[in-house]
C-alpha cells in the first residue's frame, strides 16, 4: 500500500464532508491536503480556467484545483449524483469531474467515485469504494469498512446523532430579546454560508453591525416536517436542507428575521429561493435574498444587510 | 438660524441638502460625481457657505454608495444605507406611500412600505440595464440629450419593441429598429418600455406594488419612463417636487435626532485632501485600501477584509 497524498479541493462538497473524508482516508493510510481558505487570487485562478458561465461556487472549486494540481499525488473529486433514493445534486456538481479534466492540463490522477444511491440502491457504497480501493491498491472489502466506519452522512443517521455531530446551531445561541440584539437566521448552501470569502464575512459583518447571526444544519425529522409544507418534495439534495432551515428559522418566535444567501447563477437555488418566499413564510418575517457573484462588492452586501435590519427594528415608524 | 445638512453621494451624480426641522427644504445641490466625490462634496459645501453660511448647523447625515467618504470628508452624525434614507423622506412626504420606486444613475430600488414600516425591498444586483447611466448611455447614441428623451417618447405613435434585458442586446436591437425606418420618437418610447420591464423582472417580481407609488431619483425626471409605468402597472407615479434629491433628505431628516453635532465646520470645503490606494501584499486577497489624506497624512483608511487597515483610521 502506497503512502498517497490526496488534495481536496476546498469548495462545494468539502464544506459538508471534509471530516468525513479525512477520517476516511486516515484510515486508509493516506494524508489528506486540503487547499487552503478561498482568497481573491483563488478565485481568480478559477475565473481563468472557467467559461464565464458556470456559477461562482464552481469557478472558486476549480480556482482550488488550480492551487492543489502541482502538489498531491492524486485530486479527490467525487461524483455524487444521489444522496437518496428521490434526490439529485445539481448537474454542475455530478459534472465535476469532468469539469475539472477539461479545464486544466497536467493534472494528477483524479480518483472520482461514483456515487449514485438512485441506481445502485443498497450497493452504493460498493461502487464508490471500488475505485478508490483500486486507485490506493487496498481490497475493496477493507475501503467498503472504512466507509462504513467514517462517512455516515450518506445514510439515514440517528436523529440525535446528527444533532450532536453536524447541527449547527446550538440552543444557546439564540440571544434573549432582553438583550436588544436581533437574532437573524442565514440560510444557504454550506459552501456559499462557510466560505468567509464568498459570503462576504456575512456572519462577521453581521456581529459588526450589532445583530446575531444564526445558522443550523436540519436534521432529517426537520426535513420531513418542511417537505410537509410544500407542495411536493425538494429534488435537490442540498436545498432540501436550505428549505428545511428557512421552515425552522420561519417557526421559531425567537427568530426575527430571515436572509438567504445565494449564488446568482444557482439552478436550484433559483427554485427553492420562490418556494420559501411563496410557500414558507407564511407569517411574513423579514425575509431577504442576498444574491452573490464575483462582481458582487462588499459595500452592495453590507447596504442590504443595514437596510434588512433597519427593516426589522422598524427605524421608519 | 438652525438647519441639518444631508449627504447623498451617488456613483453619478453628489447631492446636498439643507432643511429645517420641519423637514422643509432650505436650499440644495445636486451635481456630477464625475468620479471625484470629494472634490463634488467640497464645492456643495463651497456654494451652501456661501448662499447659507450663517445657518448653525445642528446635524449631518451621509446616505449613498460613498456614505462612508462623505463621513470623513465632513464629519457625520448619522451614516444610513440608501434604502432607509430613500424610506424616510418619502414617509415624511407622503405618509401612507406603500411603495417606492428609486431609479439612479448606476442602481435602482423598490421599497415597500406599509403603515410608515418598511416591509420590504430589493435592489438591481450587478446589471445596470435598468438605470440611469443605461438611458444616458442610449441618448448619447441618439444624438439626445437624456433631459429630451421623456418627450420624444411621449411623441410616440407607435413605440417600437426594444430588448430590455440587457444595455447590449437593447443597443443592438435599436440600431436594427433604426435601420428598419423606425422614427426617433418610437425608438425613445420602446426604450423607455424596456427599462421598465427590465425594472419589473428584476426587482418587482411577485412584489404588490400599490398605491400611493411615489417615483424617486434621477430618472424620475424623465415623462416618458413614469408614462411607461402607468402603462405597464394602471397606477398613477407620484413624482415629488424633490425627486433627485430625495436621499440627501432623508440622510437629513434622521440627522435631527442629533444632540451635539460631529460636523467640523465650513472649512470642510476648503481642507486639502487627497485619495490614494494600494493593494495589501499581506495575504493572497490582496485587498485595494483606499486612505484619505490631510496636510498632516493619513486621516482613514478603508477597503480591507480583515480590518488591519481600517482600524488604524480609527
Amino acid at each position: 500500500m502506497k503512502h498517497l497524498r490526496i488534495g481536496i479541493p476546498r469548495g462545494l462538497l468539502f464544506y459538508s464532508c471534509a471530516e468525513s473524508w479525512k477520517r476516511f482516508f486516515q484510515d486508509l493510510g493516506c494524508e489528506t491536503v486540503p487547499s487552503p481558505e478561498t482568497t481573491a487570487d483563488i478565485l481568480k485562478e478559477g475565473i481563468r480556467h472557467t467559461v464565464s458561465d458556470l456559477c461562482l461556487p464552481v469557478k472558486t472549486f476549480l480556482g482550488h484545483v488550480a492551487v492543489l494540481k502541482d502538489c498531491v499525488d492524486l485530486l479527490f473529486i467525487p461524483r455524487h449524483v444521489s444522496m437518496e433514493q428521490e434526490s439529485y445534486l445539481c448537474p454542475k456538481m455530478i459534472g465535476l469531474p469532468d469539469m475539472t479534466r477539461a479545464c486544466f492540463a497536467n493534472l494528477p490522477l483524479v480518483l472520482d467515485p461514483l456515487f449514485h444511491v438512485k441506481q445502485f440502491g443498497d450497493k452504493a457504497i460498493d461502487e464508490f469504494t471500488r475505485p478508490v480501493a483500486e486507485a490506493l491498491s487496498l481490497s475493496p472489502a477493507r475501503v467498503a469498512d472504512a466507509y462504513r466506519e467514517h462517512m455516515d452522512h450518506h445514510t439515514e443517521v440517528p436523529a440525535e446523532q446528527r444533532r450532536r455531530s453536524e447541527r449547527l446551531l446550538a440552543e444557546d445561541a439564540v440571544v434573549p430579546r432582553s438583550s436588544g440584539k436581533l437574532n437573524i437566521g442565514i440560510i444557504g448552501r454550506p459552501y456559499l454560508l462557510f466560505d468567509r470569502y464568498l459570503s462576504k464575512n456575512l456572519f462577521h459583518f453581521s456581529r459588526k453591525l450589532g445583530v446575531n447571526p444564526l445558522s443550523l444544519r436540519p436534521d432529517e425529522s426537520e426535513i420531513r416536517e418542511a417537505m410537509a409544507v410544500i407542495p411536493k418534495w425538494v429534488y435537490w439534495d442540498m436545498g432540501k436542507e436550505v428549505v428545511a432551515a428557512a421552515h425552522v428559522f420561519f417557526k421559531d418566535d425567537r427568530v426575527d428575521g430571515v436572509i438567504n444567501l445565494c449564488s446568482a447563477a444557482c439552478g436550484p437555488d433559483s427554485f427553492t429561493g420562490d418556494l420559501i418566499r411563496k410557500r414558507l413564510n407564511q407569517r411574513n418575517k423579514p425575509y431577504m435574498s442576498l444574491s452573490l457573484d464575483e462582481h458582487t462588492s462588499d459595500v452592495g452586501v453590507q447596504t442590504r444587510l443595514e437596510a434588512f435590519i433597519d427593516m426589522i427594528a422598524k427605524v421608519t415608524a | 438660524m438652525k438647519a441639518f445638512i444631508g449627504i447623498d453621494v451617488g456613483s453619478v451624480t453628489t447631492k446636498v441638502v439643507l432643511i429645517d426641522h420641519a423637514g422643509t427644504v432650505l436650499w440644495h445641490s445636486y451635481r456630477k460625481t464625475q468620479g471625484q466625490p470629494i472634490r463634488a462634496i467640497q464645492s456643495a459645501f463651497g456654494a451652501l457657505r456661501r448662499d447659507m453660511g450663517d445657518v448653525v448647523i445642528q446635524g449631518v447625515g451621509t446616505t449613498g454608495s460613498g456614505r462612508k467618504l462623505a463621513d470623513y470628508v465632513v464629519g457625520a452624525d448619522v451614516v444610513k444605507n440608501e434604502i432607509t434614507a430613500h424610506a424616510l423622506s418619502a414617509i415624511h412626504l407622503i405618509p401612507n406611500v406603500r411603495t417606492i420606486v428609486e431609479i439612479g444613475g448606476q442602481d435602482s430600488k423598490l421599497i415597500l412600505i406599509r403603515n410608515r414600516v418598511v416591509t420590504d425591498f430589493s435592489m438591481n444586483t450587478v446589471c445596470a440595464a435598468g438605470t440611469g447611466s443605461f438611458l444616458e448611455h442610449q441618448a448619447v447614441r441618439l444624438g439626445i440629450s437624456v433631459e429630451e428623451l421623456g418627450n420624444h417618447a411621449l411623441a410616440a405613435s407607435s413605440p417600437a419593441r426594444v430588448a430590455g434585458r440587457c444595455t447590449v442586446f437593447a443597443e443592438s436591437d435599436m440600431i436594427h429598429k433604426q435601420q428598419m425606418g423606425h422614427n426617433l420618437e418610437d425608438i425613445v418610447a420602446g426604450l423607455c418600455d424596456a427599462l421598465v420591464r427590465n425594472y419589473l423582472n428584476n426587482l418587482a417580481r411577485g412584489k404588490d406594488i400599490s398605491a400611493p407609488v411615489i417615483f424617486q431619483g434621477g430618472v424620475a425626471a424623465n415623462p416618458g419612463i413614469k408614462a411607461a409605468f402607468e402603462r405597464e402597472l394602471g397606477q398613477e407615479f407620484i413624482v415629488p417636487v424633490h425627486y433627485p434629491i430625495m436621499g440627501a433628505i432623508g440622510a437629513a431628516l434622521i440627522a435631527r435626532t442629533t444632540k451635539k453635532t460631529r460636523f467640523r465646520g465650513w472649512q470642510v470645503a476648503e481642507q486639502q485632501l487627497s485619495t490614494s490606494s494600494f493593494y495589501c501584499p499581506d495575504c493572497p486577497n490582496s485587498c485595494g485600501v483606499i486612505e484619505i489624506n490631510n496636510r498632516d497624512g493619513v486621516i482613514a483608511r478603508w477597503g480591507d477584509s480583515c480590518g488591519k487597515w481600517g482600524n488604524l483610521g480609527e
